[in-house]
């Protein structure tokens, strides 16, 4: 499995949509077998998708996305895990043992239920 | 002593309390977030929390690029250059993702925040909502751009996927696709990601103009070329400069215009109505139709050779009845427009009258769609869509439902549900919450409408 997360100053990029530099790490039977930083600054949104898609992420595990980049992500073969935050090694590692749903590692605001965004959540809402 | 009383005078001053200056912060529309030097939020007021969708309890104490989410905070935050240099910035012009996912236009403004003694002690950010501006910006100018297309559905997406390609080159783009599938969208798309978005964009309904007139709107005309021309007036070709020109219903336009614009599109020259120079012309074109241009070739009612110079690079726009996927999307997103243009606050729509309009068959397509969301701005002020507030033919047409719709009720709870899930990362107590229902009611509806959920879930 190969896991991408949008990387700055070691934390996890707070937009994925502006992102410009990638931690790519693969796993192997558990174990990391590989782990780069690479910098896709100057390519297009879709460049920086297909990018990660052929060196071969399964998962991306990243910040804020806009709504319209998450539809664009989650078309592909990757999946998308939104609303991340902190030291990206930290992330990982809470990834890897099913913690990603401790609080601090959640972006505020999203803390209540993970959400990408409401979409036909007003349905339940419904006053009728 | 002037001086010294000056002095005395401010400090005898009555200050403000801290909940007189947070009442103050919270009564005004804009949104204002405080930081520390170590850039976590101390204040953070109600515009602020409306704006960025983050309760001020959660924003408190969190760094301040996890709770606004500014498309400039990890290349050139504004705050931390204020920080730098003591200069403010002043109505810088960025975006937000809020925490529905939505890209909020803000504009924002910084300040050095410093104690008494003149010592820095952190910073101020304000920022505006320019989401309705930025709408009729684009609802005046049709300066729409690529994210302005909601879509989801696969086909979409690889449109989505070579449009930046499209753009860069600058070859001749056909766009079929039925009427209110959104070519028009899609073209100015095109024509503002490409080099020459600095440039005019114009668009031509070649299927409502007769002949003769849309030959001198393409073409303009000299003075004395026909009786009623009293001066010369440039055409569409002309006036697009280094532009775009967008050939609506290209399908529509007669064998004589078709040779002239084979010439146009052959060595970019065309000459005016009753004029004797050539002149040349330089916008790209892109020409859409509802027709299928092929077919029109092999009936003999289009040009063979003018099909092969418009269609180099060719694009189908699915119909609505094929993208389901997207209706919800859309309503989402013809909603929230229709509250920043109309002043409304209208939240959603109620699950019968989702269940309607996803298995409605749309023979208008997407502006079909934003006609009924419409309609239903026109009846209601605020709350929620429900059936009476959608036009009766939809509701009378309903049943007449025949490609890709949900056969039953359980297809479509089967769909909402999966929907829900992968949203919230296969996670059955957050989709549960997110569908608003019971853990145990989600529970029982996996198991008897047959969900199949991945190995490795979100549990």
């Amino acid at each position: 499995m190969t896991i991408a997360v949008p990387t700055w100053r070691n934390q996890v990029s707070p937009v994925l949509d502006e992102a410009e530099n990638f931690t790519v790490v693969e796993f192997k039977g558990g174990k990391q077998v590989k782990s780069v930083l690479i910098n896709l600054a100057g390519k297009s949104q879709m460049e920086r998708i297909r990018q990660l898609e052929a060196i071969g992420a399964d998962v991306i595990l990243c910040g804020a996305v806009s709504n319209y980049y998450y539809n664009l992500v989650s078309a592909r073969n990757i999946k998308l895990i939104p609303w991340l935050r902190g030291n990206v090694s930290t992330v990982l590692d809470a990834f890897l043992s099913n913690g990603l749903e401790h609080k601090r590692f959640i972006m505020p605001g999203c803390r209540r239920r993970r959400r990408m965004c409401r979409r036909f959540g007003q349905i339940n809402k419904r006053k009728e | 002593m002037a001086k010294k009383r000056q002095s005395t005078e401010l400090s005898d001053k009555p200050r403000l309390t801290n909940e007189e200056v947070s009442a103050i912060l919270n009564s005004i529309a804009d949104g204002v977030f405080t930081v520390d030097k170590d850039w976590r939020i101390t204040s953070f007021n109600k515009a602020a929390e409306k704006i960025t969708g983050v309760p001020e309890n959660e924003a408190v104490g969190e760094y301040c690029c996890d709770v606004f989410r500014a498309s400039i905070c990890e290349t050139e935050c504004a705050l931390h250059s204020t920080m730098e240099t003591g200069k403010p910035v002043i109505n810088k012009a960025i975006y937000i993702v809020n925490s529905d996912g939505e890209k909020v236009p803000i504009s924002i403004s910084t300040a050095l925040l410093k104690d008494k003694d003149g010592n820095i002690i952190g910073g101020v950010e304000t920022f505006r909502d320019l989401s309705m501006v930025e709408q009729l910006r684009k609802e005046l100018h049709g300066k729409f751009v690529f994210e302005d297309i909601v879509s989801k559905n696969e086909r979409m997406n690889r449109i989505f996927e070579i449009l930046p390609l499209i753009a860069e080159s600058d070859s001749p783009v056909l766009i079929e696709g039925e009427s209110g599938t959104g070519k028009e969208l899609i073209a100015t798309a095109i024509h503002n990601l490409s080099q020459r978005r600095d440039g005019t964009f114009l668009r031509v309904n070649c299927g409502a103009l007769p002949d003769n007139l849309l030959e001198s709107e393409l073409f303009g005309y000299k003075a004395g070329a026909f009786t009623d021309a009293r001066k010369d007036k440039p055409g569409r070709f002309e006036l697009a400069g280094k532009g775009t020109i967008l050939l609506d219903e290209i399908g529509d336009i007669s064998p004589a215009l078709q040779v002239k614009l084979l010439r146009v599109l052959q060595d970019g020259t065309f000459e005016p109505l009753g004029g004797i120079k050539t002149l040349k012309s330089e916008a790209r074109i892109i020409a859409s139709t509802n027709r299928r241009l092929s077919e029109m070739v092999n009936e003999g009612k289009f040009r063979q050779d003018l099909y092969y110079r418009i269609n180099v690079v060719k694009l189908e726009v699915p119909p609505l009845r094929e993208r389901r996927e997207d209706i919800p999307l859309l309503v989402e997103h013809f909603i929230g427009k229709f509250n920043r243009l109309k002043g409304k606050d209208i939240s959603g729509i109620a699950a019968d009258v989702a269940r309607i309009l996803i298995n409605y068959d749309y023979p208008g397509n997407i502006r079909e769609l934003e006609n009924i969301i419409e309609h239903a701005f026109v009846l209601l002020s605020g709350g929620v869509i429900s059936k009476e507030y959608l036009p009766d033919d939809i509701l009378h047409r309903k049943s007449e439902v025949t490609t890709g719709a949900f056969s039953n009720v359980d297809d479509f709870q089967k769909r909402m549900i999966l929907d829900a899930l992968r949203r919230n990362n296969w996670n059955r107590t957050a989709t549960a919450k997110d569908l608003g229902m019971h853990k145990t009611t989600l529970y029982r509806k996996i198991r008897n409408l047959g969900i199949e959920l991945p190995a490795r879930d979100g549990r």
